[in-house]
Order: C-alpha cells, then sequence, then structure tokens
C-alpha cells in the first residue's frame, strides 16, 4: 500500500469513529488524512513523471508545493471558459471530466484541511466530514482514471512549476 | 477583502433548479483565503434524506460533480471558488 493509500484508509477510519459522538480531533484528522492522499497521490506521480530515478523521487516530491498545486488544478479548471488561462494551448479540450473532478476535489480538500488544522472556532459535524473523505476516495479513483493523459502531464508539470508563468 | 460579489453572480451561484434531487440549499459568501486572497465560499447544504452514513467513493464522485456544476457558475468570475457540503438540519 502507498501512504496515499494509507491515509485514504485512515481518513475513512476517523471519520466513522465514536458513532454517537464523533471527537472534534477524530473529525478534524479525518479532513487532514483525506486532503493529504490527494496530495500525496499527485505528486508521488508527479516525481515519478520527472525522473525515473527512485532514489530522487521523494526528494522531487518534496519540492512540490500545496499552493502551486491549487493554483494548477484552477488553471484545469478553468480550460471550459471562453478564454481559458495560460497554459490554454497546451491543454487537449475538453479535459476530462476524470481530471476536472480530481482538480475540484484538491482545491475544496486544501481549504477544508486549512479550517480542520488552524480553525478552532469552527465544530465540524460527521456529514461534512464524511463527504470531504468521500470525495478523496473518488479523486483516488478518478485520477487513475485520468492520469494518463496529457492533461494530466501539463496539470503536474504546472504543480511542478516547471512551465513558464508566460 | 475587496471584492463584492453582484446580486445576479450570487442568485446563479445559488441557484437550485439542476440539483433539487441532492440540494437544499446553497449559501454564498466572500471571505479571504489561507494565503490571503479573496475567494467565494459556496456551502451545499444536503438533502436530509441523502445518504452520507459513510464515506463511499460512489457518493464522492456525485459530490465532486454536484461541485463541478456549481463552480462553473463562477467562471466569469475574477476570484476562485472554495465548496463545502453540509447536511441539512446539521449546519
Amino acid at each position: 500500500m502507498s501512504l496515499a493509500s494509507d491515509l485514504l484508509d485512515q481518513a475513512s477510519t476517523l471519520a466513522t469513529l465514536d458513532p454517537m459522538r464523533p471527537k472534534q480531533a477524530s473529525l478534524r484528522r479525518a479532513i487532514s488524512a483525506a486532503y493529504y492522499s490527494v496530495f500525496h497521490l499527485l505528486i508521488d506521480e508527479g516525481a515519478r513523471r520527472i525522473s525515473t530515478n527512485v532514489a530522487l523521487q521523494p526528494y522531487i516530491a518534496r519540492s512540490f508545493q500545496h499552493t502551486a498545486i491549487k493554483e494548477a488544478a484552477n488553471k484545469v479548471m478553468a480550460q471550459s471558459q471562453s478564454s481559458p488561462p495560460w497554459p490554454g494551448p497546451l491543454f487537449t479540450v475538453p479535459v476530462e471530466a476524470e481530471l476536472i473532478s480530481v482538480c475540484n476535489a484538491f482545491v475544496d480538500l486544501q481549504s477544508l484541511r486549512h479550517k480542520a488544522d488552524y480553525n478552532t472556532a469552527l465544530s465540524f459535524k460527521r456529514a461534512e466530514v464524511v463527504a470531504a473523505v468521500s470525495r478523496a476516495q473518488a479523486a483516488h479513483q478518478d485520477w487513475a482514471v485520468a492520469r494518463a493523459s496529457n492533461n494530466a502531464s501539463v496539470f503536474l508539470l504546472l504543480s511542478a512549476k516547471l512551465l513558464p508563468d508566460r | 477583502m475587496s471584492y463584492k460579489l453582484d446580486d445576479e453572480s450570487r442568485s446563479r451561484l445559488e441557484d437550485l433548479s439542476d440539483l433539487r434531487d441532492y440540494v437544499s440549499a446553497i449559501r454564498v459568501q466572500v471571505h479571504a483565503s489561507e494565503d490571503g486572497q479573496d475567494e467565494i465560499q459556496v456551502l451545499i447544504s444536503l438533502l436530509s434524506s441523502f445518504p452520507i452514513a459513510d464515506p463511499s467513493a460512489e457518493t464522492g464522485k456525485l459530490l465532486n460533480s454536484i461541485a463541478t456544476a456549481v463552480r462553473q457558475r463562477a467562471n466569469d468570475l475574477p476570484v476562485s471558488t472554495v465548496i463545502s457540503f453540509s447536511k441539512e438540519g446539521e449546519e
């Protein structure tokens, strides 16, 4: 099992602990694990695309930044606009629904993860946490479909900041 | 926070017409993200009958498709959109 898969399993377990009175700590960690399962899914794939040297891949994965992946995901989702943002010409349109779904989930889970880890003024309900974990599970499945596409490659290169800003 | 959402865009984002089988309400607000950028926060309230007791990829795919549909309504707006789900009566 990969780290990404283990984190996804952990998120599911934490989201369903204590059926009657879930602890906020469990719900918050479930959200965080769900986000990081998708994050590691993407950066592990990105590292493998950039170098076949297995010893180098963990270091390449470490260089990916959360904000850069979010910006890349937003650019993927914006390719359906009448004037899509750079690097529009590098994408093959229409962008695969599965890749758009992964990008949707990533952006939303990242925002939710910030709240879960840092905003103690909020109280999380189980339904919103189960929703988040479910979206991460779907993202894993959709990535398995989308990962071989040209658009997935452009997304990963953008995420790694290996394409010019234009 | 400098971005102000106009009434027409808000109405478009909160429109339930295609989502009534799953969604009871959509609420929209503008706030600052963790990196200080204005963003549109969309909270989608699922019907109380929506089956969401345990995590499942099937449910996740439906939620991601709802999120995609709502996010597309904000395509022409100059700020990014973040979507989260809750369940009717549990907000």
